[in-house]
């Protein structure tokens, strides 16, 4: 009943992704068994078989049969590797409780099998589906993952999938190949470090011993990312070999970077830059206070200025980039370039303390008259309001130092008030002013000629029926310094702190037993006031050292004070 | 005593109008500081005799960008005024911190058309002052933001007109007074 095996000794040639015939000659089945009829206990069997006990799927059918001849066909996938196969087709009997087998036994038996030799022609023309990560930095070695179809490995008989890649630069090389499994390709890929933006022809190709190699391209192709250049005034400042540059404190920095744009669809979706040292994108100076702007570090091209002077700060910048599919690629290799930031030297502040308290007669406008005013120092003229006076101020402030760029002086009034004691009347009277920017940023009151020094008289009317007046003021002098601008480009420099020297003015004014203001007041402090001049620092305070204020000195004067 | 007092309140707005005599007699000055006896006299910039003015004015809104006339009551109103030399040799920029830079004249009108209703200081003015002298080289501008609510009212919501001036006192008129020189006028809003 049961035929010889057909067999090993027939080698029959089936092609993955394609259905092959096969047939068994020679039979002798038992007719209520055979593989087109219902015999209930009777089953078909079939597999297919590598040497090494591996099996591969496949898609069976039988066509006919006769007693001649068992026909059919088998459909391979279409990544079927090439190689040595058995198919083995048999048939068998799994006896039922009321259905014998066709020998009327009660145990299970193969009532048929035979085998045939299959050499399988795997894939012909391999697929690839991704190439991840499809960005490769330059300068780093990096592992990647072919996925597809059709890979072909080691044992297949064809030899296995061979990938290849091509680069206009020659910057790229291939190693560590593996084809995992047919769906899978491992490899490694070195970029050099000097490697331009570029598209990379990455190629799986499957030999074949009958037939040309077919081969496929990974598309999009993959894209060298390079390593960002640092470049200022259109100089590349970053690299192995690139220079410390010399800045100049409140001078801009340009920075812009490359690569500015990629290929093969790749754009530069993210930039980070670091900036050490004491830095800002812009200052401003309103009224209300100055602004600082914080430099920003998240865009390919940044703009900053340092305040403080500092050597060897080393500015970093990477960049990610987003591939074709939306996929982002972080981070880039960093581009480094060192800076010595430059200040103006040593600069000191010198103040000059005329020790002048004067009450002068100063000259109303409408209707034409005198009123006094305590003054620190000894003007005379017009009164407030009626035009300029003129004379010597009670306070010089003068800087020296720098050989280069311009002086920038601030004044903040910390403290100012003015008492009145009389001679009738239940209590003295004060008055006096909100701390805050004198005037205007920068001060104005500098000479001309000799914008090193700046000065200031401060002024106090004299309440007509006043006994005594009294004027305490507090005041800094900010110092700030800013470089020439920078040549080749339009963008200013800005002042930056250096420091700055506290002073007062305390005096009362007093009138005789004539009724008559002293020409002479009492001095009790003036001139430099505290530790002298006092460097910045960016620790001094939220804005790096530089002058603090909310809003303009103003005068409450206008509404009389009791003083408690 | 009271009268002067209180004729002494109206100081801000009468800033040229009392020093014309003088003046016209005035000496050439160069610089803003002088030397005598090795002192430090500081003093305004003058070239008397001009024949045309020796600046322009021109103000804007307060903020960097100049474009600011709204401002919500209680808040800073602020503009910038522009001082531009045009004559070729320097300028006096001389002036006095008190309340505003008293050296230019603020007129504020409501939509009536009527003076602004300015802050009382007091009779008399107690206000502290500080003098300054500096000047404007040819050509150039320099720039002074001023915060008018300081000196005005501005406590209710409205549409005002605002012009600066500043008398010229290097280019005198015919009764030997000097030309005072008129900015632009901007609108501004105060809301609530």
């Amino acid at each position: 009943m049961v035929s010889p095996a057909i067999g090993h000794a027939q080698t029959v040639t089936w092609y993955a992704g394609q259905t092959n015939n096969w047939s068994f000659g020679g039979l002798s089945l038992d007719p209520r068994c055979a593989f087109n009829t219902n015999w209930p206990t009777c089953d078909e069997f079939a597999s297919l078989t590598t040497p090494d006990g591996t099996n591969l799927p496949f898609g069976y059918a039988g066509t006919s049969y006769s007693l001649a001849e068992l026909t059919g066909y088998v459909t391979l996938p279409a990544d079927t590797p090439s190689g040595m196969a058995i198919f083995t087709l048999g048939l068998t009997c799994d006896p039922g409780a009321d259905e014998p087998c066709p020998n009327g036994g009660d145990d299970p038996y193969i009532i048929w099998q035979s085998s045939i030799s299959v050499r399988i022609v795997g894939c012909s023309s391999p697929s690839i589906a991704s190439v991840t990560p499809d960005g490769w930095w330059a300068g780093q070695k990096q592992n990647i993952t072919i996925s597809g179809g059709c890979f072909l490995p080691p044992s297949d008989s064809s030899s296995p999938s061979q990938v290849t890649l091509t680069d206009g630069a020659g910057a790229v090389t291939l190693s560590n190949v593996s084809v995992v499994s047919s769906t899978q390709i491992t490899a490694t890929v070195n970029v050099t470090k000097k490697a331009p933006a570029e598209t990379v022809t990455l190629t799986v190709t499957n030999t074949s011993s009958n037939g040309a190699s077919q081969s496929a391209t990974a598309s999009p192709a993959p894209v060298v990312l390079p390593v960002p250049v640092i470049k200022w005034k259109g100089n590349a400042i970053s690299g192995d070999k690139a220079k410390n540059q010399s800045v100049i404190v409140g001078q801009p920095v340009e920075l812009t970077t490359t690569p500015a744009s990629l290929p093969g669809g790749f754009t530069v979706s993210g930039s980070n830059w670091t900036i050490p040292g004491t830095n800002v994108q812009q200052f401003s100076h309103p009224n209300s206070g100055i602004v600082l702007t914080p430099t920003q570090t998240n865009k390919p091209n940044t703009t900053y200025y340092w305040l403080y002077p500092q050597d060897a700060m080393n500015v970093a910048y990477t960049y990610c980039a987003t591939d074709p599919n939306g996929n982002q690629i972080c981070e880039s290799p960093e581009a480094k370039a060192a800076f010595n930031a430059k200040g103006p030297g040593t600069l000191t502040l010198a103040t000059d303390d005329s020790q002048l308290a004067l009450v002068e007669k100063l000259d109303t406008c409408n209707p034409p008259g005198k009123l006094p005013f305590l003054e620190y120092g000894d003007l005379s003229g017009p009164a407030p309001g009626c035009g300029n006076d003129e004379g010597p101020a009670g306070i010089h402030l003068t800087v020296s130092g720098a050989s280069s760029g311009s002086y920038v002086f601030a004044q903040v009034v910390d403290a100012d008030v003015s008492e009145y004691t009389h001679a009738t009347g239940p209590s003295p009277t004060s008055c006096g002013a909100h701390a805050g920017l004198d005037r205007s940023f920068p001060y104005e009151a500098v000479e001309k000629q000799n914008p090193q020094t700046a000065y200031d008289g401060p002024q106090m009317p004299l309440f007509p029926n006043a006994l005594t007046g009294t004027r305490t003021f507090h005041a800094s002098m900010y110092l700030l310094w800013q470089p020439d601008q920078l040549p080749g480009t339009a963008t200013a420099s800005i002042p930056v702190p250096i420091g700055r020297q506290d002073w007062q003015f305390i005096a009362t004014a007093v009138e005789n037993a004539k009724g008559k203001w002293e020409r002479h007041a009492i001095l009790t402090a003036s001139g430099d006031e505290g530790e002298g001049f006092v460097p910045s620092t960016p620790d001094d305070n939220a804005i790096y050292g530089y002058p603090q204020w909310t809003h303009l000195v103003s005068n409450v004067c206008g509404v009389s004070q009791e003083v408690q | 005593m009271q009268t002067y007092l209180s004729s002494y309140r109206v100081l801000i707005l009468s800033t040229f109008v009392a020093l014309s005599a003088a003046l016209s007699a005035q000496q050439a000055r160069e610089s803003n500081v002088q030397i005598k006896n090795g002192v430090k006299i500081y003093g305004p910039i003058r070239h008397p005799g001009a024949t045309s003015p020796s600046f322009t004015l021109s103000i804007r809104g307060g903020d960097d960008a100049g474009t600011r006339y709204e401002f919500r009551v209680g808040s800073m109103v602020a503009i910038t005024i522009s001082m531009t030399n045009i004559t070729n040799h320097d300028i006096d920029y001389s002036g006095c911190s008190w309340h505003l830079d008293s050296s230019y004249n603020y007129l504020v009108w409501d939509e009536d058309g009527k003076p602004a209703e300015k802050i009382a200081f007091g009779d008399p003015d107690l206000s502290t002052s500080s003098p300054y002298w500096s000047g404007i080289s040819p050509g150039k501008t320099k720039t002074y933001e001023a915060d008018l609510e300081q000196i005005y009212k501005f406590d209710r919501p409205g549409r005002y007109t605002v012009q600066v001036s500043r008398p010229d006192y290097d280019y005198l008129d015919e009764n030997g007074k000097p030309v005072v020189i008129k900015s632009n006028t901007i609108m501004i809003t105060i809301f609530d």
